[in-house]
């Protein structure tokens, strides 16, 4: 070989693999990505079938704990906060990785969030909107609880107690779903009114017209729309790492031995990403494989996601050995109690073994490039991280509770049917959320995917001049 | 008597270069009320056009600083003024435990206003414009790059060839507004 051939094959071989397959004009892009909202698809709507039965088991839940009190479910003293806590911790964690697709790597001009900060973000919103519904209910009384939670002129003249986590953390993700609904919906606006020019029935040009405002790509439009978005994206960088470290505060401010502890806001954080991202992966495997867009959601896609796994799976494992480290080097017999004997050889110690399994041993695995593109073993993997960050929070919560600092009132917890019935119940209803997203909104943010396929291209044309 | 309402012509352009240029030579003939369309932001075209600095980041920083103030002087109020909670006698202006609402209510509220801001600056909601009607504009938000200028209505047949000298491939005249 020739040293200039030989050097372009080498740039070949290093070269990462494509973020857009092929080189498909505006117009094939639009058709691709629009093809699941115009052309109705089978297996679509058996799953929408079975989640719609799922989400049933959510409102039987509900209806029976709103008619007859948190009772029925499982937590007792002493174990206070229970599935309702923990299911609320994971599913605001899960929301993370929206937003960090969304802002975070938009600020770091990383283009491959791209063709899947709209998928992110969906999930965002419909994981902020599950994990809400749980510490509302455990208020008890759902109804009083606007004056209980938000600063209400109420006849009792009573307020919010700004000292407490709790209060906190109603701003936070009341917030944070606020932004993140705002921002989701900034950006679909142009791939709105594309959808709107590209339909032509009459239903579906006027509905999809309502929701897109008037939108018509003027430049002048766009000009303070790109300001817009990036500052938006400004604000919800700290927003995000604000949200789940004040989740933690729910936890680090009281004097609880596995609560209180200083790294829970940045380990909490890192928590978060890694669990979202394991439901990014979760959700978009199969989603991509059923709407055809393996050519804009590339393997090169699932594989950065897997590396952002590994590192937040290394943060979170620091986290859990600094936490050990601490419980020695403290020298407090309680920390000592909980950490080297009730996690590792208590009642669950099954669910602490899971979580370093599923959080510590199973991310090692996309060290090897061979696993972090494997879709299949992504798809496993993901699933068990979000097991794994289940029980992180079982571990958090339930083990710290049940071993009291006092004999006398230890007790064991165990879930009822209406815990399971509300958990299983918020699954299905996300899925179902999630998949009319997936068949009435552009699921790939059209508009940004054409610019960063103008832009790959000018490159690819630049590069070509000059080798 | 009052001026006739001005119309506006669309013209097409393959490729931005011909979309750039095409708007220069109309700003050199005295035409300023351009504007162009196009699926996804141009880059340049803020410059092209001639357009002033956005002001959506002095929004959003007014409304942070106000989201700030306000989030301050509420938690103050609320728990040391009109239902004073004491506890142990610790001073409380200003507590640090203020911090999370106060960072939060600034975001909220700059969040906000951008989202209303730029409804504000947009006109939006606008459901109906006249450009609508032109059915081939549709591809404005598809795959086309398109120009509009704003004309005085003897104008019209003038600067529509001069659009089509100028490279486009399609010329249309956008109904008047009912």
């Amino acid at each position: 070989m020739t040293p200039p051939a030989q050097a372009a094959a080498e740039r070949e071989a290093l070269a990462p693999m494509p973020l857009i397959a092929g080189h498909p004009t505006d117009a094939q892009l639009n058709t691709e990505l629009l093809a699941p909202i115009f052309s109705p698809n089978q297996t679509w709507k058996i799953l929408v079938g079975l989640a719609a039965m799922g989400t049933g088991m959510l409102v039987i839940g509900l209806t029976v704990t709103i008619a007859r009190g948190i009772g029925m479910w499982g937590n007792n003293q002493p174990v206070g906060w229970a599935y309702d806590i923990i299911n609320f911790v994971w599913w605001i964690g899960i929301g993370h990785a929206g937003t960090l697709i969304s802002a975070i790597l938009l600020l770091f001009q990383q283009k491959w969030r791209t063709s899947i900060n709209r998928f992110a973000e969906a999930m965002t919103i419909f994981a902020v909107m599950q994990a809400a519904m749980f510490p509302l209910v455990h208020t008890g009384r759902p109804w009083f609880a606007i004056y209980w939670l938000f600063p209400y002129p109420n006849t009792m003249g009573i307020w919010p107690n700004f000292k407490s986590p709790l209060i906190w953390d109603v701003f936070a993700v009341s917030t944070y779903f606020t932004i993140s609904l705002l921002f989701w919906y900034l950006g679909l606006i142009p791939d709105l009114a594309t959808l709107r020019d590209t339909a032509t029935r009459k239903a579906q040009r006027i509905a999809y017209g309502i929701f897109a405002l008037g939108w018509k790509g003027s430049s002048r439009h766009w000009q303070h729309y790109r300001v817009g978005y990036l500052i938006l994206a400004g604000i919800s960088t700290p927003l995000v790492l604000s949200v789940h470290s004040i989740v933690s505060f729910d936890f680090a401010v009281s004097q609880l031995p596995g609560w209180h502890t200083t790294i829970f806001p940045p380990y909490f954080v890192a928590g978060a990403v890694f669990g979202g991202f394991a439901m990014v992966l979760t959700l978009i495997i199969p989603a991509r494989a059923v709407f055809r867009f393996q050519n804009v959601v590339t393997d090169r896609h699932l594989e950065n996601m897997a590396k952002v796994m590994l590192v937040t799976s290394m943060i979170v494992s620091y986290g859990y050995l600094l936490e050990n480290f601490m419980a020695w080097y403290s020298g407090n017999p309680y920390e000592a109690f909980l950490f080297f004997k009730t996690r590792p050889f208590g009642h669950y110690a099954g669910i602490y073994w899971m979580m370093l399994f599923c959080n510590v041993v199973v991310p090692q695995t996309f060290w090897w490039k061979k696993a972090r593109t494997s879709v299949a073993w992504l798809w496993i993997a993901s699933i068990l991280v979000g097991i794994g960050m289940w029980a992180e929070r079982f571990v958090i919560i339930v083990i710290s509770l049940y071993r009291d600092f006092l004999p006398s009132s230890w007790g064991i917890y165990a879930p009822t049917w209406v815990d399971w019935f509300i958990f299983l119940g918020t699954m299905c209803f996300f899925s179902l959320l999630f998949l009319l997203f997936l068949r009435f909104v552009p699921a790939v943010a059209i508009a940004e995917v054409k610019e960063l396929n103008h832009e790959i291209q000018h490159e690819k044309a630049h590069a070509g001049g000059h080798p | 008597m009052s001026q006739p309402n001005p119309r506006v012509v669309l013209g097409k352009y393959p490729s931005v270069d011909a979309l750039y240029g095409a708007a220069r030579a109309l700003q050199a003939a005295g035409h300023s009320a351009l504007d162009f369309y196009s699926p996804y932001p141009l880059p340049g075209s803020d410059e092209v056009l001639r357009l002033k600095k956005s002001p959506v980041p002095f929004i959003a920083g007014t409304a942070a600083v106000v989201g700030v103030v306000s989030g301050v002087l509420m938690q103050w109020w609320m728990n040391d003024v009109d239902y004073a909670i004491n506890v142990a006698n610790r001073s409380v202006v200003p507590s640090p435990t203020w911090m999370p609402v106060t960072f939060e209510l600034g975001v909220l509220l700059a969040g906000v206003s951008i989202f209303m801001g730029l409804m504000a600056l947009f006109g939006f909601p606008r459901p109906y414009d006249p450009l609508f009607e032109v059915e081939p504009f549709r591809s404005a938000t598809i795959d086309a790059l398109w120009l509009s200028v704003a004309v005085k209505p003897d104008q019209v047949s003038t600067v529509s060839e001069e659009l089509r000298r100028l490279g486009a491939a399609e010329v249309e005249l956008v109904p008047e507004e009912a």
